[in-house]
């Protein structure tokens, strides 16, 4: 599709406490013509159990 | 030895295995595995503890994605659900991956819902907002154990 010798192509990275994020870009004379993303949660949605206490 | 107050860990995972019913609104009659699905949301949508169900309101669209999103693979769409300690959890078996898609809105957030049952909602999880041009976007699940799985009662 594109010439890769001319494609600009970056990564960058985030990471922190909830992901860390690898994204890839591909540009053509300035222009994105291929941004990848790849998240890892690194943790879920946790749910605090509870009960009450028998009046009696 | 002594009594202790406590929520049974066992129920916490028949719970995830749906087989307690509290209520009287039972609805299941099945006793193979539910599937589901994972819609991705604008940054600008409303998706939270009170969504109770997929919406089409604040999905994402674009070139190569599906409204509704992609389903849960694998054998089955998640982990048998276990316990540790008195936290019973359990995660999708699989990543969850759209394949050659482009999302110029930037997004934040992907809904987990049941398809089975009424497309009702399970669970929300927002990212770093992004956008995808002309590629896959994949999201991989944490680890699947009392801290970190993606279903956790705890």
């Amino acid at each position: 599709m594109y010439d890769e010798t001319l494609l600009e192509n970056t990564s960058h990275e985030i990471d922190n406490e909830n992901e860390y994020t690898k994204i890839t870009e591909y540009r053509l004379d300035g222009v994105i013509v291929h941004r990848g993303v790849h998240v890892t949660l690194k943790r879920g949605n946790s749910i605090e159990a509870q009960i009450g206490a028998m009046n009696g | 030895m002594a009594n202790t107050q406590a929520m049974a860990t066992s129920f916490k995972v028949e719970l995830l295995n749906g087989h307690h019913a509290l209520g009287t609104s039972v609805i299941r009659a099945a006793t193979t595995a539910d599937s589901f699905k994972a819609a991705l949301y604008v940054a600008t949508a409303t998706i939270n503890a009170a969504t109770t169900a997929y919406t089409a309101t604040g999905e994402v669209s674009g070139t190569g994605y599906t409204a509704g999103g992609v389903d849960l693979t694998g054998a089955v769409d998640w982990i048998a659900p276990g316990s540790t300690g008195t936290t019973g959890f359990s995660t999708p078996t699989a990543n969850l991956v759209y394949t050659t898609v482009t999302l110029a809105t930037a997004f934040d957030c992907v809904l987990i819902y049941n398809s089975t049952q009424g497309n009702k909602a399970v669970s929300a999880h927002t990212f770093g907002s992004q956008t995808v041009t002309a590629a896959t976007f994949t999201i991989t699940m944490p680890t699947n154990d009392a801290t970190t799985g993606l279903v956790r009662l705890a």
